[in-house]
């Protein structure tokens, strides 16, 4: 699948961080189908549209980034998930791992490294679609 | 052998650790600000808010327990409902991104691992109840931010404070 048109799902609680990364998505002529500012939110979202590409960030009031993916793994199966966090410990990583998610990127997120994982993330769909 | 040498080499780096140096030294966030490191001291806890201060806690648990207060000054901003929600948006995610990345470094270099909840907002009834704890015993320092955006240089403070959870690490 070309990486233009995954459908991606920007999850963050920070305003800020949100629409860093949408900016950021967009100038690269990325769909960003849909924003949400937390779990409950996200998952209205993707009852409602497809979405490829879920990027959601790991510390979240209320319902955390490591059990949406949890939730987002079982329920919504096409959805690959991309978890950020400013944090980069190894037990964090492990559980986004352990959770679903298909990579990790600790913040601040550059535009390459982000990129670069939507490029692998799109690869193996159209791996899986073949 | 050698595990024995790392093991003692860590060790040794631990004790002689100073907390505030794994502070960054900068960081961009997002290629829309910069965070530039001031000046660091280990008294602290002499944080009043005087009203032109946006402050907000994050909970700091794990192998370290306690918590991490920051500060950033407004007074020489004119300051609108707009521009007001956006620094604020800025200066919490800024010192999320810089927190995150010192629990990072310091778990690389002591083995501490310790993390950070979701920011709160902190109100004056907040810091009369800080000012009364004793913090005597507890790990702490203060370091000095500035946040440099296109429009504002927003000076900002970070105040730590914590204290092992396990005594049988050495800090």
């Amino acid at each position: 699948m070309d990486r233009n048109k995954c459908k991606i799902l920007v999850v963050d609680d920070s305003d800020f961080s949100r629409m860093s990364l949408i900016q950021m998505l967009k100038s690269d002529g990325l769909q960003v189908e849909g924003e949400a500012s937390s779990a409950e939110e996200a998952l209205s979202i993707l009852e409602e549209k497809s979405i490829d590409i879920a990027i959601i960030d790991v510390v979240m009031p209320k319902t955390s980034g490591i059990e949406l993916a949890n939730t987002i793994s079982k329920a919504f199966k096409k959805t690959n998930i991309i978890m950020i966090s400013s944090l980069g410990q190894e037990n964090i990583i492990v559980d986004s791992i352990t959770a679903g998610a298909q990579d990790f990127i600790q913040k601040p997120i550059k535009k390459e490294v982000l990129l670069g994982s939507i490029e692998k993330i799109s690869e193996n769909i159209q791996e899986e679609l073949s | 052998m050698m595990e024995l040498i790392q093991k003692t080499t860590r060790r040794k780096t631990q004790k002689e650790l100073k907390f505030d140096s794994l502070m960054p030294a900068e960081l961009n966030i997002y290629n829309q600000a910069e965070l530039i490191k001031g000046k660091s001291e280990y008294s602290l806890l002499n944080f009043g808010k005087k009203g032109s201060e946006l402050g907000i806690a994050f909970n700091l648990e794990g192998d370290l327990d306690g918590f991490i207060f920051c500060q950033v000054s407004t007074k020489d901003l004119n300051l609108t409902s707009e521009n007001s929600k956006h620094i604020q948006s800025l200066f919490t995610e800024s010192m999320n991104i810089l927190l995150g990345r010192f629990l990072t470094d310091l778990e690389d270099e002591t083995n501490l691992m310790s993390l950070i909840t979701h920011p709160r907002l902190i109100t004056k009834q907040h810091l009369i109840e800080l000012e009364k704890m004793d913090l005597k015993r507890e790990i702490t320092f203060q370091v000095d931010y500035d946040l440099i955006t296109n429009f504002y240089n927003l000076p900002c403070k970070i105040f730590f404070c914590a204290h092992k959870r396990n005594d049988n690490r050495e800090v």
